[in-house]
């Protein structure tokens, strides 16, 4: 399953990059994310809570930011299980400057579901998705809001 | 004289149904015994992954839980399900009873918990840690048969588990000849039964005695003891199985499941009674699938619309393993046995291949293997009949073995006993009006309006004894014993092998026992589905139990009548053949006084040696088993349906049924039972789908997306029968209850097909869903606009 979409900011394109690659920022901004560590190994361990329909369980994974080219573009993997079953996310992120302090990010994501969530939550995958989407760039607008812009040292 | 009684024939109604709609049936999940403890599976969400590490601490440490036991716990502890029929070509297929190294399809199970409560159980398997590695998967099973295919079970060399070609006639020059060689490649759909009761399993191993009781939602009681025996490695005879009341099997239920073995090596080891009730969920992934199949069929017509010759194709996608004990052949063996149906047609040619794939099990439903092959060759004497510019009735007539044919020997070796195959024809043409029907047809399409009709005359082989068995291919033996016995209050008893998932043996068994005894239908009690009673039998499946119990008990019958003659016959000192015996009493023939009552005869066999001659084995009871020959009943059907050409959806108005199964027992358990076969059918052709994706993920595993008609979607179904009894059974009965799920699907098929000829549609798969049928209209529509321009 595919999904794509396109988030306007009204911040440098530095300034949302590294917000995108703070462990904090990102522990409070993930949906029904209860803990995010960063293992030595340069992955994170995470644990989400989701309550919704028949995804709703803890799950258990790891996720890893690969940059491709700072502060243009970054991809993502992710997988995670629990008792509804697996998922295994691969999203591409492509920033681009639309203007002073204005920036864009395309971002495209496949989606690989096993167990109940694929024979119980097709349905509602799609719906669930772009829910969770539009959580998470709402709250990485609002710790946009007093985030202090770390230099990109990558 | 009173009237003699007739039960055989009689709209009795059915004796077990005033505790079913009380709702005092006996299912298993109601069974309780103090201290009964509850199992709970975790399953697989990969369809095919390596298990690298299994991780128990934490669901054993939750209190109630009695223990946790993954696949390398349990894996010495019995055999794992082994099961070939006895055909040396076949692959040995090897099902772990969980599984360890590696998983094979999603839901197979991966630990079990046993815990004090289900609530607990199920908590637990939420705690249990799981590393997989996963592994390609195929879950398509022609990409299955390629040399590079992973393999699903690794100790085999391929995916293949048996394939084997077989011919008979002179096909090349059948096919030389012909005047109209069709060609088609249609993809029955992977659907289920769906019975109300899952399944579900209680086992008790009492320490005392070394006796193991399991109470199970089984088909096959006493076949199924044998086996379990034979997997556990127990003695037999310390093993009781009961079926007690079961919600539906309809074959799904025609498996000896892991679960079940299970549950007595836990009973067994815990020495506590172990339960276990499937839900809906685990019910979509781990009882055994139905009904996928991808049939290549040729068929060659000269240019009056005979068929020359026929020649399949059948490949079934079988899932990860062969269920025990009809495995993954009985699908596409079965496609070969009905590959020419009704018609006579001695060049055939069929080659088939049963194969493994990453999905759940394959194994019997209704009207196995014959769905499919009745789908593809039936939607194609369609085509033909419009191609040849002939009638679709007509040309099924043409070709029908005729009335002065019989006994006839099919091409596959089935011996058509009898039947009425060009009057089922003749009169379902009546019953639908079928001239009139045309003329609204066409009124209707000028307002832009799409109804259709289609047709599909079938026969079934029923009743399956070794005879049939052997010769289809089946080398196995099928009989069935039953024990008719007489209390001394003069009451019966009747002992049966084959317990009931909704058939209605209660009554149907009792009303051939009450006439062939002289006994009113409430001095009868059946005794079924619980190995105790000591009455071998295979089981409920494949239209057995009227003819095959039927002859039993009236093999019985006659044994225990003659003996109740003999002591009426010493006591009134009147020769026997002068005696009869109607509605419980003894009566002199053609007398209207009863001259002793059964109670009175019964009474003196068992405490008056006075009233019985001296050297009399006087025990009021008789075992008697039944392997009939082969019989074969036969019926045709006709659906009319209407075509929204915008939304795609079909709607089935109006179904009808001619059915033809020899001696009918009971006209309204008759009509009962194809009722719910074609409501099974209409499911099967127009909603029920089993959709997995290439990573051998179930998309369709709950009744949200798996849709089942509903009350809404059952059209106004007519029946009718004719009778023709069989020349070959003892009671002249043949098997009922397949014959919707063999027609229905294809006699829908025919009807979109024919509402949409307009547009010349012609399917390729089932089920007909809006989106399916859409995009055949559609292209039908371009191709229309193509020719134009």
């Amino acid at each position: 399953m595919n999904f794509s979409g396109v988030e306007k900011f009204h911040y440098s394109r530095e300034n949302v990059w590294s917000a995108m690659h703070d462990a904090n920022v990102l522990e409070k901004t993930i949906p029904g994310c209860t803990s995010l560590e960063l293992q030595e190994n340069e992955e994170y361990l995470v644990e989400l809570q989701l309550g919704i329909a028949a995804i709703k369980g803890k799950y258990e994974g790891t996720a890893k930011i690969v940059d491709l080219d700072v502060p243009c573009h970054y991809e993502l993997y992710a997988e995670g299980s629990g008792k509804p079953g697996f998922v295994k996310i691969k999203m591409d992120c492509v920033f681009e400057v639309i203007g002073e302090n204005e920036c864009e990010m395309s971002w495209k994501t496949s989606v690989e579901t096993g167990g109940l969530i694929a024979g119980m939550g097709g349905r509602v995958l799609s719906g669930v998705a772009k829910h969770l989407a539009k959580k998470f760039f709402t709250a990485i607008r609002k710790e946009l809001e007093v985030y202090e812009e770390v230099k990109i040292t990558g | 004289m009173t009237k003699k009684q007739k039960f055989i024939g009689a709209k009795v109604n059915r004796l077990e149904d005033d505790k079913f709609l009380r709702g005092n049936g006996r299912y298993v999940a109601d069974i309780n015994i103090p201290g009964t403890l509850h199992a709970a599976f975790l399953r697989s969400p990969h369809a095919h992954a390596k298990i690298i590490k299994i991780n128990t601490d934490k669901a054993k440490s939750i209190p109630g839980v009695v223990g946790v036991w993954t696949g390398e716990d349990i894996k010495d502890k019995s055999d794992p399900l082994i099961w070939k029929m006895p055909i040396e070509e076949m692959k040995l297929s090897v099902q772990p009873l969980i599984a360890h190294d590696k998983v094979k399809f999603v839901g197979e199970a991966v630990a079990v918990v046993v815990a004090s409560s289900r609530y607990i159980a199920e908590d637990a398997v939420e705690e249990i840690e799981v590393e997989y590695e996963p592994l390609p998967v195929v879950a398509d099973a022609e990409k299955s048969m390629r040399p590079e295919s992973v393999k699903v079970q690794d100790q085999l060399e391929d995916n293949i588990i048996l394939t084997k070609k077989l011919s008979k006639g002179d096909l090349e020059n059948s096919f030389k000849e012909a005047s109209l060689v069709l060609k088609k490649r249609f993809k029955s759909n992977r659907y289920m039964a769906s019975p109300m009761e899952t399944r579900g399993c209680l086992a008790s191993y009492d320490k005392a005695n070394d006796f193991l009781t399991i109470w199970s939602s089984t088909q096959a009681p006493y076949w199924f003891r044998s086996l379990l025996a034979n997997t556990l490695k127990f003695p037999e005879h310390k093993i009781r199985m009961v079926a007690p009341d079961v919600g539906g099997g309809f074959g799904q239920k025609l498996t000896l499941y892991p679960e079940e073995v299970i549950s007595c090596v836990l009973s067994i080891e815990l020495m506590q009674p172990v339960k276990w009730i499937e839900d809906r969920r685990e019910n979509f992934v781990a009882a055994n699938h139905a009904k996928e199949q991808d049939i290549e069929l040729s068929m060659a017509f000269n240019e009056k619309g005979r068929i020359l010759a026929l020649k399949g194709k059948m490949i079934g996608d079988s899932g990860a393993y062969t269920a025990t004990p009809f495995t993954m052949l009985s699908e596409v063996m079965n496609s070969v046995v009905v590959l020419p149906g009704v018609y006579d047609i001695q060049n055939v040619e069929a080659e088939f291949f049963a194969v493994l794939t990453n999905k759940s099990p394959v194994n019997c439903y209704r009207g196995i293997g014959w769905t499919a092959m009745y789908n593809v060759r039936e939607s194609m004497m369609e085509v033909a009949a419009r191609k040849l510019g002939i009638d679709p009735i007509e040309i099924r007539r043409l070709n029908m073995v005729q009335p002065d044919q019989f006994p006839y020997l099919s091409a596959t070796n089935v011996l058509f006993d009898s039947g009425s195959y060009v009057e089922s024809l003749n009169k379902l043409r009546e019953l639908v009006k079928y001239d009139e029907f045309r003329k609204r047809q066409s009124e209707l399409r000028k307002q832009g309006k799409y109804i259709g009709i289609g047709f599909c005359p079938y026969n079934e082989p029923s009743g399956v004894g070794t005879e049939m068995a052997r010769s289809t291919g089946f080398p196995i033996s099928t009989y069935d014993s039953v024990i008719v016995s007489i209390d001394p209050s003069g009451k019966v008893t009747v002992k049966v092998g084959a317990s009931s998932q909704g058939q209605g043996h209660q009554t149907t068994l009792a009303q051939i026992t009450a006439d062939h005894l002289g006994v009113p239908l409430e001095d009868i009690r059946i005794e079924a589905g619980d190995t105790a009673a000591g009455a071998y039998g295979m089981g409920t499946f494949a239209s057995r139990v009227a003819v095959i119990y039927g002859g039993a008990i009236i093999k019985a019958a006659k044994v225990v009548r003659e003996k109740l003659l003999t002591i009426a016959s010493f006591m009134l000192k009147i020769e026997k053949e002068e005696l009869e015996i109607n509605n419980g009493s003894i009566f002199i023939k053609g007398m209207d006084d009863p001259k002793l009552s059964l109670a009175e005869v019964a009474f003196s066999a068992y405490f008056i040696p006075e009233n019985r001659p001296k050297d009399m084995d006087a025990t009021l009871e008789s075992k008697q088993t039944y392997d009939p020959p082969s019989t074969v009943s036969n019926g045709a059907h006709a659906a009319i349906v209407e075509v929204d050409i915008k939304t795609g959806k079909v709607n089935v108005t109006d179904y009808y049924a001619i059915e033809d199964c020899g001696t009918v027992i009971n006209p309204t358990i008759v009509e009962g039972q194809l009722s719910g076969a074609i409501v099974q059918g209409i499911g099967g052709s127009l909603y029920e789908h089993l959709v997995y994706d290439e990573q051998g993920q179930l998309l369709t595993a709950s009744f949200m997306d798996y849709l089942m008609p509903s009350a809404t979607e059952v059209p106004n179904i007519i029946i009718d029968h004719l009778t023709t009894p069989s020349p070959t059974t003892i009671s002249g009965i043949k098997g009922v209850g397949e014959s919707g799920m063999i027609s229905a699907p294809s006699t829908i098929l025919n009807a979109v097909q024919d509402a949409l000829s307009p547009f010349d549609v012609s399917f390729e798969e089932l089920p007909l869903s809006p989106e399916n049928v859409l995009n055949k209209i559609n292209a039908g529509i371009e191709e229309r606009e193509r020719m134009v321009l």
